[in-house]
C-alpha cells in the first residue's frame, strides 16, 4: 500500500504551538512501526503553510492524506494516523 | 520536557510573544494598561484550566511576564499592580534584578523531596528481601504489603535492587534531580527553593518543572526597546541555531529573518569559538604540554566554568581564562562596528550572566535565547517562507560549527594541536551534566587527569540541550553536523579571522 502522506505546516504560528513537536512525535511513529503492526509506512513533510494555517487560532495545522486537522496536538494526530494505517477511516 | 509540546511550553512562549509585541506596539505611557490585560488575554474566561482557580492562574501569569520582562517578582501579601516599576526596564540597555533563575513559589506544586516509596507493584511475597537487606529495619508489612517507615530510611535503594517485582522506586523532585550542583532545597511551607550560592544558573530546573514554576529572566524588552529607539544593533548567534527555527528555516534564511526585526547583521558566534579553539591550543601546548599546568579546562560553557572555578578553587588556574566564543565574536563586530550594540542569540540561560559578569568586559548588550527569539518573529508576524537566501552562509569553520554538540569543543582544540605540534598526543577527557562534570574534575584533583584536555557541559548532549533551546535534541545534532559539513575550511586554525586573535587575548 501506498504510505500514508503526512504534511506538517512550519508557519511561525504552529512553530509556537508546537508543530516541530507534533512532527517528532509522528517520525517516532516509524521506529515502533513493528509493534503498531502499521500496515502502511508514513511519509512527512513539512510546508509552509496549509488551509487553515494563517488563522492562528487553528494552528497547528496539519494534513493526514486528505483529512486537514485544525488546532492538531500530538494526541489528535497520533490517533487519526493510526487510523489510517491500520486500516481504519483512511484504509 | 524537551521535545514534547506541553501547557507549559504553551503559555511559556505565549509571554514571550506578547512582551515583544507590546514593547513594539505599544508607547511608554501604555506599558502599564497594557501589561495587566495580558493575563486576561492568555487566560481567558472563568473556569481554571490546570490550577484550582481562575485568579490563581492568571496571577502566576502575571509572576511570568514580569519575569520576562526582566522585573522581579511582585509581592502577593500587599497591594501591587502586575506593572510595579514597569518604568525602570522599559529602557534600551539591560536591566536587571537579581537572580536570574526564580522559583514562583504559588506555582510551585511542593514535590515531596527525594523518597524510596513502595509502588502499587508490590506483592507482599513471602522472600521479601527488602526486608532482608535494609540496615535500618525501616520495611515492614502494611495491609499485606512492604511500607518503608520514611523516618528511619537513609536512601541507601539496597530494597530497590533487591526487589524482584521493581515494586521499590527512588523518586525526586523533577527540579533537584535535574540539578548538577544540589541548589534546590525548600523553603518553610515545602516549595522549591533555590540556594543562589550553589546556583550555576544553566537553568535545568526550569526545563524539567512539569508545572512550570521555575523561570528565568529575558532581556527580549530591553532589546525590542533599543530597536524601536532605532538603535545600531548586531546579532551574534551561537551555532546551536541550525534547526532550532524548523525544517523550512536554513541558516541563511534564519540570519534574514532576524534581519527583518531590525537587526543590522548576524554573525556566527561560531567564529569566535574558531579563534578561541586556536588560543585553548596554545594554552595547551605552552601550560599543558609544558608542563606548568596539570590540565586545561574549557572556557566555553559559563556554568561548566563558573562552577569548576568556585567549587575546585585549587583547581581555577587550570579552568581556561580564554575569552568564550561569545565575547569573542562581540569583540570582532564590535572592532568594525564600536559604537554598535550586541545581542547574543543562543540556547543557554547562563549566558545571560556571563554578558553581565564584571571581571571581564564582554561586549555584549543583551543575550537572549532561540525561544525568546522565536516570540520576537511571532508579535512581528515575520514567516520564514517569506525570505529567500542567496548565496550561504560562511563565516565560521567546521570546527567552530561543531561546538554545540558535547565532545567536539575538545575534539576541535585537539586537532589544531595535532596540526601545529603533531608530536603532542592530547589525552581528552568530557563531561556533560554538572554533576558528571564534578565527577571529573574530582577525578582531576586526585591526580588522575593530569596532562588533559578537559571539556566540560553543564546541559544533556552540550548546548543544543540548553535551556532556551526549541528543537529536540537528536535532530539538532543532524543539522549541526550538516552545517559543520557545509564549512569550507575544518580547522579553527583555518579561520579567516585569525588575524583577530589578539582581540580574544584582551581579557580586561
Amino acid at each position: 500500500m501506498e504510505p500514508l502522506e503526512v504534511k506538517i505546516c512550519m508557519n511561525t504560528q504552529c512553530m509556537m504551538k508546537g508543530a516541530m513537536d507534533i512532527m517528532d512525535q509522528i517520525e517516532s511513529l516509524n521506529d515502533i512501526v513493528g509493534d503498531l503492526n502499521l500496515t502502511r509506512g508514513i511519509n512527512i513533510e513539512a510546508v509552509p503553510e496549509l488551509e487553515g494555517s494563517s488563522d492562528p487560532d487553528m494552528c497547528p495545522v496539519v494534513q493526514i492524506g486528505d483529512l486537514v486537522v485544525k488546532q492538531a496536538t500530538t494526541e489528535n494526530v497520533m490517533s487519526v494516523i493510526l487510523d489510517a494505517t491500520e486500516g481504519g477511516l483512511y484504509k | 520536557m524537551r521535545g514534547i509540546y506541553t501547557p507549559v511550553t504553551e503559555l511559556r512562549r505565549k509571554v514571550y510573544a506578547a512582551v515583544a509585541k507590546m514593547a513594539w506596539e505599544c508607547e511608554e505611557n501604555e506599558y502599564a494598561s497594557r501589561m495587566e490585560q495580558i493575563p486576561y488575554e492568555i487566560i481567558p474566561g472563568e473556569d481554571a484550566r490546570y490550577r484550582d482557580s481562575v485568579f490563581k492562574e492568571r496571577a502566576i501569569l502575571g509572576e511570568r511576564l514580569r519575569l520576562a520582562m526582566g522585573l522581579s517578582l511582585y509581592p502577593v501579601d500587599r497591594p501591587s499592580p502586575i506593572s510595579k516599576d514597569i518604568e525602570k526596564t522599559a529602557i534600551d540597555e539591560i536591566y536587571y534584578e537579581p537572580e536570574l533563575i526564580n522559583v514562583i513559589p504559588f506555582a510551585c506544586d511542593k514535590c515531596p523531596t527525594k523518597t524510596v516509596e513502595v509502588t502499587a507493584n508490590c506483592r507482599g511475597c513471602l522472600a521479601h528481601p527488602c526486608w532482608s537487606v535494609c540496615p535500618k529495619n525501616a520495611i515492614s508489612f502494611v495491609d499485606g504489603k512492604s511500607h518503608i517507615d520514611q523516618s528511619k530510611c537513609i536512601k541507601c535503594g539496597r530494597c530497590i535492587e533487591a526487589c524482584p517485582y521493581n515494586a521499590i522506586i527512588e523518586y525526586d523532585r523533577p527540579c533537584a534531580s535535574a540539578c548538577g550542583v544540589k541548589a534546590i532545597g525548600s523553603d518553610e511551607k515545602g516549595r522549591a527553593k533555590i540556594d543562589y550560592s550553589k546556583c550555576v544558573s544553566c537553568g535545568l530546573c526550569m526545563v524539567n518543572c512539569p508545572f512550570g514554576a521555575i523561570t528565568d529572566k529575558s532581556q527580549i524588552f530591553q532589546l525590542v526597546h533599543a530597536l524601536k529607539g532605532g538603535e545600531e544593533v548586531y546579532g551574534a548567534i551561537a551555532p546551536a541555531f541550525v534547526g532550532q527555527f524548523g525544517p523550512l528555516a536554513s541558516p541563511e534564511v534564519v540570519i534574514e529573518a532576524i534581519k527583518s526585526l531590525g537587526i543590522k547583521d548576524v554573525f556566527e558566534v561560531a567564529i569566535g569559538a574558531d579563534l578561541g579553539s586556536v588560543e585553548e591550543a596554545h594554552h595547551y601546548v605552552e601550560k599543558v604540554a609544558g608542563g606548568d599546568d596539570k590540565f586545561l579546562g574549557t572556557s566555553c560553557c559559563p556554568s561548566w566554568s563558573v562552577m569548576a572555578k568556585r567549587d575546585f578553587p585549587d583547581l581555577a588556574e587550570c579552568i581556561s581564562g580564554e575569552l568564550t566564543p561569545m565575547v569573542g565574536t562581540a569583540r570582532i563586530i564590535k572592532k568594525e562596528h564600536p559604537d554598535a550594540k550586541i545581542v547574543f542569540i543562543g540556547p543557554c540561560a547562563a549566558k545571560k550572566l556571563e554578558a553581565m559578569r564584571r571581571s571581564v568586559r564582554s561586549d555584549v548588550d543583551f543575550v537572549i535565547t532561540f525561544e525568546e527569539l522565536m516570540g520576537m518573529f511571532a508579535a512581528k508576524n515575520v514567516e520564514f517562507s517569506d525570505f529567500k537566501a542567496d548565496g550561504t552562509v560562511e563565516q565560521a569553520t567546521t570546527a567552530g560549527r561543531s561546538y554545540p554538540v558535547a565532545g567536539n569543543v575538545a575534539k576541535a582544540i585537539a586537532a589544531n594541536i595535532a596540526k601545529t605540534n603533531p608530536e603532542i598526543d592530547v589525552k581528552i577527557d568530557s563531561a556533560m551534566g554538572l554533576a558528571e562534570c564534578k565527577k571529573m574534575l574530582m577525578l582531576a584533583k586526585a591526580g588522575k587527569r593530569d596532562g588533559y584536555l578537559l571539556e566540560g557541559m553543564a546541559c544533556p548532549g552540550g548546548c543544543i540541550g540548553g535551556a532556551g533551546t526549541l528543537l529536540p535534541l537528536k535532530k539538532a545534532e543532524i543539522s549541526v553536523n550538516k552545517f559543520m559539513k557545509a564549512a569550507k575550511e575544518p580547522l579553527g586554525l583555518d579561520s579567516e579571522y585569525l588575524d583577530d586573535l589578539p582581540l580574544m587575548k584582551d581579557i580586561k
